[in-house]
């Protein structure tokens, strides 16, 4: 029998049991970069989609089925952060609450358990994070308008809007802290690849491999811009041909040339 | 008016009681019990327990309230930090949109707007930079719901104050060559900003979502009280000044 055959029918889970499946496919030396959220339908495409290059770990607070490396615990719990972290060279934070969680939970999501997960972080040395937020934060920007990077988050009290942005405010506070160097992208809507064909590219929307594409350039921009001036960037992230929210400069600055186009 | 008081029981709580209670009717409320002297001394008023970290209790304490003050704080437990600093302003603005109440007074330290980056290089800081709390727990939570405020202000009919404080100081202690940092104001001083707070006409406040420096006329004029002298006309009766006399031992008269 295999070793991978007889830990996943042992069901030996753990972390330790991960590695090893991982470590067959990835060289030893390759960074670790940390993903959180491995609940959602992104955290493991993302691990797919970087794993050529990096060594991805999920994170997730019960067991999940993965190829891929995981660890255990929650960034709301801070007795678990020091644990996700270790050993990580980045860290790509999609702090994605549970599905129809309160306004109140999703704040509390995207700012206390950023919170937690960058002191950790700060604290192991970590000095690389990528924090998925969205373009719902510059709702309150009327439609009539090409809205950049430059411009100031408008966000409503709509609960997906305002949590990003307060996920934003807590992870800026820590890039001008100067311990961590942090990449906020703002996403369009998430689609996936049979949706994304077709699709008119006047609304916000993102396919997923552009998505990976996004996340996998920024962590290579973190490792090359080491000025204090870089420590906090943001890029909005979408497909391109969007007149509302233009991409020119992730297509500058990261060399983002999204697959999917009007 | 129908003043919605959060958080009355901590220090700052009683201050705000003594100015208020015979100007407005109270409903003091608190995690804790108020003590009893309090509720012998200014009897009249509301007193009952409130979880600011409840959204159904903050609702039903504010139902039919006019204005809400909201004193509430944790420093520095991490979880209850960020559920009553972050989190507690949020129901408390969810209950002033659900009610018409259109008069919330947050407060907070000094260091939600101006933390390291401003405190450890600039002076003449006025309220109205760019918030940079840094990451310490206590300022960035309650940064995170100062925002929060902001953004429910700018949708809806409601007007916040926001009142920063640093160090507050009995009258007593307002002894000459004591020193302290260049922030400084009695509680007296610090309660009465209150009572204008829930006087001023609203069209008067520049917007819909203002802070204010509330301190002593501190010579060091590292931190402004101006605007809150200028739009609340916040008055400090108490001279902190007297904290950084020179003593004469100290003057120089060795040569």
């Amino acid at each position: 029998m295999k070793r991978r055959t007889f830990l996943q029918r042992s069901g030996l889970a753990f972390p330790g049991a991960a590695a090893v499946l991982a470590a067959d496919r990835v060289e030893p030396t390759a960074e670790s970069v940390l993903i959180t959220s491995a609940h959602t339908r992104l955290a493991p495409i993302l691990a797919a989609g970087l794993g050529k290059q990096y060594r991805p770990v999920l994170t997730a607070a019960q067991e999940i089925r993965t190829e891929h490396e995981w660890r255990r615990g929650d960034p709301l719990d801070e007795t678990t952060t020091a644990d996700l972290v270790r050993g990580i060279g980045a860290i790509v934070h999609l702090a994605e609450p549970p599905a129809s969680a309160s306004t109140a939970a999703q704040v509390d999501v995207r700012t206390r358990a950023t919170y937690n997960l960058l002191q950790a972080a700060a604290a192991a040395g970590v000095t690389r994070a990528i924090y998925i937020s969205s373009l719902d934060v510059m709702q309150g920007h009327g439609e009539r308008f090409a809205v950049t990077e430059d411009w100031r988050p408008e966000p409503t009290t709509a609960a997906g809007a305002m949590s990003h942005w307060l996920g934003e405010c807590t992870c800026r506070e820590f890039a001008r802290q100067g311990s961590i160097s942090i990449v906020a992208l703002r996403f369009g809507r998430l689609v996936g690849e049979e949706e994304a064909g077709g699709k008119p590219a006047d609304r916000p929307w993102l396919a997923e491999s552009d998505a990976v594409q996004a996340v996998r350039l920024s962590l290579d921009y973190l490792r090359k811009r080491t000025s204090p001036a870089d420590r906090w960037t943001v890029f909005h992230i979408l497909a391109a041909g969007c007149p509302r929210f233009p991409i020119s400069k992730a297509e500058r600055l990261l060399g983002y040339r999204p697959e999917f186009r009007s | 008016m129908q003043v919605l008081l959060i958080g009355a029981n901590g220090y700052l709580g009683p201050h705000v009681v003594r100015a208020l209670s015979s100007h407005h009717q109270l409903r003091i409320t608190d995690i804790k019990p108020a003590p009893e002297e309090i509720r012998r001394e200014y009897p009249g008023h509301r007193y009952f327990e409130l979880d600011v970290t409840s959204r159904d209790e903050v609702l039903r304490a504010a139902e039919d309230a006019e204005a809400i003050v909201n004193l509430s704080v944790v420093r520095r437990e991490p979880k209850l930090a960020f559920h009553v600093n972050t989190l507690g302003c949020l129901h408390v603005m969810e209950a002033a949109v659900r009610h018409g109440i259109r008069r919330v007074i947050n407060t907070g330290p000094h260091f939600t707007v101006a933390g390291p980056t401003y405190e450890s290089y600039d002076f003449a800081i006025p309220p109205d930079v760019p918030p940079h709390p840094g990451i310490g727990l206590y300022p960035l939570t309650k940064s995170l719901g100062q925002e929060i405020s902001r953004i429910h202000a700018e949708e809806h009919d409601v007007y916040v104050q926001e009142y920063l404080f640093y160090s507050l100081r009995d009258q007593k202690e307002l002894k000459p060559g004591v020193g302290g940092v260049p922030f400084v104001v009695t509680w007296s001083d610090a309660a009465e900003v209150f009572r204008l707070g829930l006087q001023i006409e609203l069209d008067r406040l520049p917007s819909r979502c203002e802070v204010f420096f509330i301190l002593g006329d501190c010579p060091q004029t590292k931190f402004l009280n101006e605007k809150a002298k200028r739009i609340l006309g916040f008055h400090p009766k108490d001279d902190v000044s007297v904290l950084w006399q020179a003593s004469s031992a100290s003057s120089g008269e060795k040569r």
